[in-house]
């Protein structure tokens, strides 16, 4: 155990540690925060045998640099990145063996934003709120609260030997595409966008702002007027909750975001495309289309009836 | 009484129409219901939210459940007793940020406003936003003051602000929009307590007027 860690020679853009286990803490204006991209997270664990839900790195455009100082396995799921061990490129999406002082290399995205990569086992670090997800603005999950940077080390209890496997190619996604169309639900405050609002919303394309963070994704694109707004009180909002302040601008709504908003909340993100949604690059586009509580419904079961058969 | 309503697929809020009910109490009663797909449980204004996983159960199985729960409970609108903190406050000009603002929008004198936002005793709402921040009605209306326009990017820790017809606590440092009327040397939130922040909805709170000198010898003793 002393001598199973890793550590980072480069930090990259943005990479923290998330696992999907921070609940029941939004009463204290906690977020869950968390993988973004959440399915490809659970088969990056998938792939190395842990519990889907166990902690992974979260990497975010150019990826790390990291050192291992013992063998184990590791699995590495989402974007489409120039991934080197050893300067060797690799293809990511199955288990791969990684020996003592082998080098990982996440270089730059090709398509999609974010890496996961999970070792087998878990990484020895005292959870905060239930879990090891990072949380800079109160310095909780992750190494010290904070981001990953360049020198961190992180111990692991490694797990036995794991069977190689591969994640299906029905399971990957693409992200590839120009343009995404996006479900939605309509939100509680719906009816507070004009006519022209919702033709605007749902005949045009709207780009992603690379100002978009892990609290939320801001869109560029035709301006929601409103109709005149009463004094309106701060409700519940979550991840995959679209916003749309004064001036005009929706923002979905991801991990990090606040519990609880003072704008009015025009749609809801179909769960099934919220993972994507966290994927596709600045300056692509998406556009919406309203779909009923059941069809969205229908998509999360067909994909875990799909997800039973395939992750085995 | 109440009606449960889904906002999108994993998320829905019980609405009460009766004025009266302890919210937080019933949110209380079902954190111990075991419906084991809930996620999260959030008390606000007038609704209970709750976050469920929708990979294991629907709306509509989600809405039987906590409706037959929320039927069995004995619901009673008679008050259990409330906590009251009485929270010291600074309105000094070096804590008190925008009270220029808000004397400028009301028409009031500084110490009108400081009488004002004394003289009444505040119910928490809820606690959320960002983590520890304390929501309380209601304001006195000749307060009343729509949010900043442009939101501060760091509003400091144990500011205290008001818009609307509330009054709030910043108990971390964080970006905010509300105007800063002044500040408490006390911090109520904290990452080692458990639960992280004691103060609760329904809880009653009073602010009791300290000079710079009280506030910083409160600050060094903490």
């Amino acid at each position: 155990m002393k001598n199973n860690y890793i550590k980072f020679l480069s930090s990259g853009t943005l990479t923290t540690i998330q696992d999907l286990k921070r609940k029941g803490y939004k009463k204290y204006g906690i977020p869950e925060s968390g993988p973004l991209d959440k399915k490809s997270s659970m088969y990056a664990n998938f792939l190395v045998g842990n519990p889907l839900k166990n902690e992974v790195i979260e990497t975010t455009f150019k990826g790390p640099k990291i050192k291992f100082y013992f063998n184990c396995y590791i699995g590495i799921t989402g974007a489409e990145s120039n991934i080197k061990v050893n300067n060797r490129k690799i293809n990511i999406n199955k288990t791969i063996s990684i020996f003592k002082n082998d080098i990982l290399d996440i270089g730059n995205i090709i398509n999609g934003n974010r890496n996961y990569i999970a070792v087998n086992g878990q990484f020895d670090i005292n959870p905060a709120f239930g879990s090891l997800s990072t949380y800079e603005k109160i310095l909780i999950g992750g190494i010290k609260g904070k981001k990953c940077k360049k020198n961190d080390v992180i111990y692991i209890n490694k797990s036995n030997k794991v069977p190689f496997k591969v994640i299906s190619e029905t399971l990957i996604k693409k992200y590839d595409k120009k343009n995404y169309t996006i479900r939605i639900i309509k939100g509680p405050e719906w009816n507070i966008l004009t006519k022209d609002d919702k033709n605007n919303l749902l005949k045009n394309k709207y780009k992603i702002n690379s100002q978009s963070d892990r609290m939320g994704i801001r869109l560029i694109g035709k301006e929601m007027k409103m109709k005149k707004l009463l004094d309106f009180e701060s409700c519940h909002v979550f991840r995959g909750v679209v916003q749309c302040p004064k001036n005009g601008k929706p923002i979905i709504l991801m991990n990090d975001c606040q519990t609880t908003g003072g704008y009015p909340r025009i749609a809801i993100i179909a769960k099934k495309d919220i993972d994507l949604l966290s994927q596709i690059n600045p300056n692509k586009t998406i556009s919406f289309k309203i779909i009923t509580l059941e069809e969205s419904e229908n998509l999360i079961s067909y994909s875990i009836r799909k997800e039973k058969k395939l992750l085995i | 009484m109440f009606e449960i309503i889904n906002i999108g697929d994993s998320f829905v809020s019980v609405n009460f129409k009766e004025k009266k009910i302890n919210l937080f109490e019933i949110s209380k009663q079902l954190e111990k219901s075991n419906i084991k797909e809930i996620e999260n449980i959030v008390c606000s204004n007038s609704s209970i939210g709750i976050e469920y996983d929708s990979d294991r159960t629907n709306f509509k199985i989600i809405n039987d459940k906590i409706n037959n729960y929320l039927q069995s409970l004995k619901i009673n609108s008679k008050k259990k007793k409330t906590k009251i903190w009485t929270i010291p406050i600074c309105y000094d000009k070096e804590f008190a940020l925008d009270i220029e603002k808000i004397s400028q929008s009301t028409d009031l004198s500084k110490s009108s406003i400081i009488k004002i936002h004394l003289n009444q005793v505040y119910k928490v709402n809820m606690i959320g936003f960002i983590p520890g921040f304390v929501y309380m009605k209601t304001l006195n209306d000749q307060l009343k003051i729509s949010r900043k326009k442009n939101p501060r990017l760091t509003v400091p820790e144990g500011s205290i602000g008001i818009a609307d017809n509330m009054c709030g606590i910043y108990n971390i440092q964080s970006p905010g929009g509300w105007n800063i009327i002044g500040r408490t040397p006390l911090s109520f939130f904290s990452i080692y307590n458990s639960p992280p922040i004691k103060i609760k909805p329904e809880d009653e709170i009073k602010f009791k007027k300290i000079n710079k000198k009280e506030f910083f010898k409160i600050l060094y003793e903490k």
